[in-house]
């Protein structure tokens, strides 16, 4: 619909049309544009601060770090677990007691974490003189999975290995595995 | 109000709508029109352009170990337990328990 307008300048005055039907197709276009950055900037935001941070990479090694000071100190082994050549058969709970390590929470039915310390004599290497595991070990299948395809929503698994020795001197190889699940809280599934 | 369309002479005023005072030009419309259009696709290419950008930057929020250990180099902590151990023997054996080592690496 056209309208007309009076506009005055000083001594003149000026008739001006106002198009009121275009105004409003430019006011739709303007509330369109805005609705468009709004959802863009919303899904920015949900985009990036909707992924958490993934941190079990780093905790499976803070796990194996703690699980090798607790083996083996100052290049001797502990000797609960190996004493004189002889070694003590521990069980998992044991074990995470001595370390001391505490898997379960509150915050999960079923635990987290796994860990596996394997002690190989240097004259057989095929198979451990003590083997300790402990947590679920439900999430070592993950592990095998992960070595072959890095996989974000599998569990983390990390792997070590040192040299120590133990009171008498014999030498051993010590492998540790760390593995923690939490994929619910560090990953986006 | 003035009724201009009663005041208006179809010959000096060929290309006016009824009832208006100043003359339509088409193609300033149609070029108005289409650098709306193009303002739009370049908004929406920016946002889209954004959104690739921060879905890239969430997944660098997974932190890897070699991130934090860039920063705290020296002190490997299993390294520092074999060379203890490689002291305590005179590094007996070092070369057969280094490949071991490597090889599980």
């Amino acid at each position: 619909m056209w309208k007309v307008q009076n506009f005055s300048i000083g001594k003149f005055t000026m008739n001006l049309i106002k198009n009121k039907k275009g105004d409003k197709i430019i006011s739709v276009y303007w509330f369109a544009i805005l609705v468009i950055v709004a959802g863009g900037i919303f899904g920015m935001v949900y985009i990036f601060y909707g992924t958490p941070y993934d941190v079990r990479e780093v905790e499976a090694n803070i796990l194996t770090n703690q699980i090798a000071d607790c083996v083996s100190y100052a290049g001797r082994i502990n000797a609960n677990l190996i004493l004189d050549g002889q070694a003590n058969s521990m069980t998992g709970e044991n074990f995470l007691k001595m370390c001391p390590l505490n898997f379960k929470s509150d915050e999960w039915e079923e635990e987290q974490y796994y860990l596996e310390v394997k002690f190989y004599n240097l004259s057989g290497l095929d198979n451990p003189v003590l083997n300790v595991q402990a947590g679920n070990n439900n999430w070592l299948a993950d592990c095998v999975i992960q070595e072959k395809q890095k996989q974000e929503k599998l569990p983390q698994c990390i792997r070590k290995s040192f040299y120590s020795l133990d009171d008498a001197n014999n030498q051993y190889i010590i492998k540790i595995l760390g593995v923690v699940r939490k994929s619910e809280k560090n990953v986006k599934l | 109000m003035l009724n201009y369309k009663k005041t208006r002479d179809p010959a000096w005023f060929p290309r006016m709508p009824v009832g208006s005072l100043l003359p339509r030009s088409r193609s300033g419309q149609i070029g108005e029109t289409v650098t709306w259009i193009i303002a739009t696709l370049v908004i929406i290419g920016i946002l889209i352009i954004f959104l690739v950008v921060s879905s890239f930057m969430s997944k660098i929020k997974a932190i890897h170990v070699a991130d934090v250990e860039t920063d705290m180099k020296e002190s490997n902590l299993v390294k520092e337990k074999t060379s203890f151990a490689y002291q305590l023997t005179n590094y007996k054996n070092k070369d057969i328990i280094e490949n071991i080592l490597k090889k599980d690496d």
